[in-house]
């Protein structure tokens, strides 16, 4: 038996964990817990046996007919290649692990049953997105994946601040799907086909104008997804949610189906240089801003949060720059360390009750495992040698550096930003300072996914390298083999480690991490008079802001809405109120004039009079009626009599025949 | 053989008795009379074609008409009895109920 035959199941089990814990999911223990994990575990075993086959040789594109309109058939499918195993294998097993790790982290929720429903129903959609063969179907999951998101963000719907993320989520991702659907719409209209292969074998006939402002739409949608720079500040405010809900939108659903759109459409993209350089600097520029503003949060997640806007920006670039590889690989370097540390950040939080890095200090012999298996998430999110982060992030600066230098700076400093959060941000919790002496270890439940994650963070960079990169083979072979002179693939594996970028990279980590060191460890530097060197008061409270970004959009908002509220209130107390006003003056009239009128001449003239006739002809025919037997009798015979004149006159051949009969006889004697 | 006309001008003799009978009399039982003799008028026609167009139809239909007859002068004899019990008179002109 093939699995891969039967990939198509994949997104099933999740989906019925998703409507058996809606239903029924309070009647179980932990609310469902158990249905959702093993459900996911179905999911996470075929993904595994389907990402085998796939690095086997294996593919497989299917398609069923789903309806038509109108003779147009349209058609559901499924795509089974290198990109989606991995991301296959990405989701699963992240979501796996969070749900695992809910046990402990929700375990004292009363709505579990609804958390684990909507987690699944999460995971279902995103698995479904990666397997689709066509816009259209992806399209859908995109959708559902952006419903679930909503629905998990405002987890805690009844605090005011989580309801007005889950509704920011979803209206700026709007924004970006606004432009993905026309993009879809466009190339639907052109070539007739919704499915991914036939559109990318007839993209190249078009005119490079028609490929760059399609590009550009669909790009649009997955900046939204992705929360690159405009779009980004949904996912700062999305940390309202539950802290597993973060890890599973950061790690392996929402914002990874960005990048997943770009590199599934990176036959596309590929064909206009300029969308893809629009697409390097979008994911440069995202990466070195978003990385400032993670220098200076205090909150545990949203330094997080800003980090993954960073590292899908380094994914971006990488994408962008023309190394699909490398984007891919840090997609999946990425998936490891983001969920360990946002993980272990759950799990701080859960042990203090504040989200505030600067109230923290000194967990680690409170938490050791937590403590470890941070230290290493914290070194890859750094890229550090030889932590994941680093082979991956150093591919991307690779790449950059052959195909733009500017690029390449903008990157080298949002990698430098990079070492310098993640190393306060360690240490800050973790470090010297002993400020909370009532922390204690997660639950087993909570610890073991870190272990895992920090095995993979520790381990797939140094393996792949280990192995001679059979992860740049793999992924490759995803994409058509004309196209392999266009990607510039230079996997930090296939160029010495003693070359310019790796040797620059570490040292750049190397420093930054020193003096991160330096600054939060031996507190060298004490840090009031750091903030007093600085004009920090206002820069900061720019940065927290995120740059005021949201200012200008609330601001804006407020200023285009404002007005065009203001124009449709006057449309609507004037004409649209008019014309109904005026309606209902009409209906008045015509009610109390017209139809009175009509009313009691024509209909009750009618009733009436034909009343009136019957009356006044009964009270003559009556008359009729004599009640004596003698008038009846004289009727009937001046009836009959009358009939029988009628019948001689009218042709009865009776008489005569009788007269013929007499003339017989007399002629007879 | 006899013309038929004959026995059909008998027929129209016997009618016209009963219908004059029946519109000048005004005891009910007269007119009970009269109409047995319109009923007789009409069985004599229907014998005589009977006979003379060889079908027997024809007299069938007037022992029908016989049995009718016996039929209706038991229930009127019935119904004039009751008038005359309840009423004390049978003349047809004072019992003119059923009028407007």
């Amino acid at each position: 038996m093939t699995t891969i035959e039967y990939a198509w199941f994949i997104p099933a089990p999740p989906l019925l964990a998703f409507l058996v814990n809606l239903f029924s999911g309070k009647r179980f223990r932990e609310g469902g817990a158990w249905v959702s994990i093993g459900t996911s575990t179905v999911s996470f075993l075929m993904s595994a046996a389907t990402l085998f086959e796939v690095a086997g040789g294996g593919h497989l594109e299917k398609s069923w007919s789903w309806f038509s309109i109108a003779g147009t058939r349209y058609e559901l499918g499924i795509l089974i290649d290198s990109l989606s195993a991995l991301l296959l294998i990405i989701v699963s097993g992240v979501s796996l692990l969070v749900l695992i790790y809910s046990l402990g982290y929700m375990h004292d929720d009363p709505n579990k049953y609804r958390y684990y429903a909507e987690m699944s129903l999460f995971s279902s959609s995103m698995l479904g997105l990666v397997c689709a063969n066509n816009l259209l179907q992806m399209f859908v999951f995109w959708e559902l994946v952006g419903l679930c998101s909503y629905l998990l963000i405002g987890f805690w719907y009844h605090k005011p601040s989580a309801a007005s993320a889950a509704k920011k989520a979803f209206l700026v991702t709007r924004v970006g799907d606004t432009l993905l659907l026309a993009g879809i719409i466009i190339l639907y209209t052109t070539f007739g086909t919704f499915n991914f292969t036939q559109i990318f074998e007839r993209l190249g006939t078009q005119s490079p104008g028609f490929i760059k402002v399609v590009m550009l739409l669909i790009f649009g949608g997955a900046v939204g997804k992705s929360a690159q720079f405009p779009l980004h500040v949904w996912l700062p405010d999305a940390m309202e949610g539950p802290t597993s809900v973060s890890t599973l939108i950061h790690s392996a659903t929402m914002v990874k189906a960005g990048v997943y759109l770009v590199a599934r459409m990176y036959p596309a993209f590929s064909l206009s240089h300029d969308v893809m350089t629009l697409v390097a600097y979008t994911g440069a520029l995202t990466a070195a801003m978003a990385g400032l503003v993670a220098l200076n949060h205090t909150d545990i997640k949203k330094i997080l949060a800003y980090s993954t806007i960073s590292h899908l920006g380094f994914m971006m670039l990488g994408l962008g720059a023309g190394s699909y590889g490398a984007g891919l690989f840090h997609l999946l370097n990425h998936s490891f360390f983001k969920a360990l540390l946002f993980m272990a950040a759950g799990g701080v939080i859960h042990a203090l009750h504040t989200q505030d890095i600067r109230l923290m200090g000194g967990l680690t012999r409170k938490m050791p495992v937590t403590a470890i298996t941070c230290l290493i998430g914290t070194l890859a999110l750094a890229g550090m040698f030889p932590f994941s982060g680093f082979w991956s992030k150093d591919a991307i600066l690779s790449a950059a550096f052959e195909h733009d230098k500017i690029l390449f700076a903008i990157g080298a400093v949002a990698a430098l930003f990079s070492a310098l959060y993640a190393g306060r941000w360690f240490l800050l919790i973790f470090g010297p300072t002993q400020k909370e002496p009532h922390a204690k270890e997660s639950p087993f439940s909570m610890t073991l996914p870190l272990i895992i994650m920090a095995i993979g963070a520790l381990l797939s960079g140094v393996l792949n390298r280990w192995l001679g990169n059979p992860f740049r083979t793999f992924i490759l072979s995803s994409l058509p083999h004309s196209m392999g002179e266009y990607v510039r693939e230079s996997m930090a594996t296939h160029e010495p480690l003693m070359s310019f970028v790796p040797l620059f990279s570490i040292a750049l980590s190397t420093l930054a991490l020193l003096l991160v060191f330096i600054i939060y460890y031996m507190q060298m530097i004490p840090r009031s008079t750091l903030k007093e060197s600085f004009p920090t008061n206002y820069l900061q409270r720019w940065l927290n802001r995120g740059y005021g970004i949201d200012i200008f959009y609330y601001a804006f908002a407020d200023w285009v809405g404002g007005r065009f509220i203001r124009v449709l209130d006057w449309i609507d107390v004037n004409i649209v109120d008019g014309i109904v006003n005026g309606v209902g003056k009409m209906g008045v009239f015509l009610a109390f004039r017209v139809v009175d009128a009509i009313d009691v001449n024509g209909v009750d003239g009618a009733v009436n009079g034909i009343a009136d006739l019957s009356f006044a002809s009964g009270e003559r025919l009556r008359r009729l009626q004599t009640g004596v037997v003698g008038s009846y009798a004289t009727a009937i015979i001046v009836g009959i009599i009358l009939l029988m004149i009628l019948i001689l006159y009218m042709g009865s051949h009776a008489v005569p025949h009788l007269y013929a009969q007499i003339v017989v006889w007399k002629n007879m004697g | 053989m006899v013309p038929q006309l004959f026995y059909v001008a008998l027929a129209v003799i016997l009618f016209a008795i009963g219908a004059l009978g029946v519109l000048t009399s005004r005891n009910a039982i007269k007119i009970l009379m009269c109409i047995e003799i319109m009923l007789n008028a009409a069985n004599i026609t229907l014998v005589s074609f009977s006979v003379y167009n060889n079908n027997p139809t024809g007299q069938v239909i007037a022992l029908f008409v016989i049995t009718l007859a016996a039929a209706e002068a038991g229930i009127g004899l019935a119904i004039f009895m009751l008038l005359w019990r309840n009423r004390g008179t049978i003349n047809v002109y004072e019992i003119a109920d059923m009028r407007w």
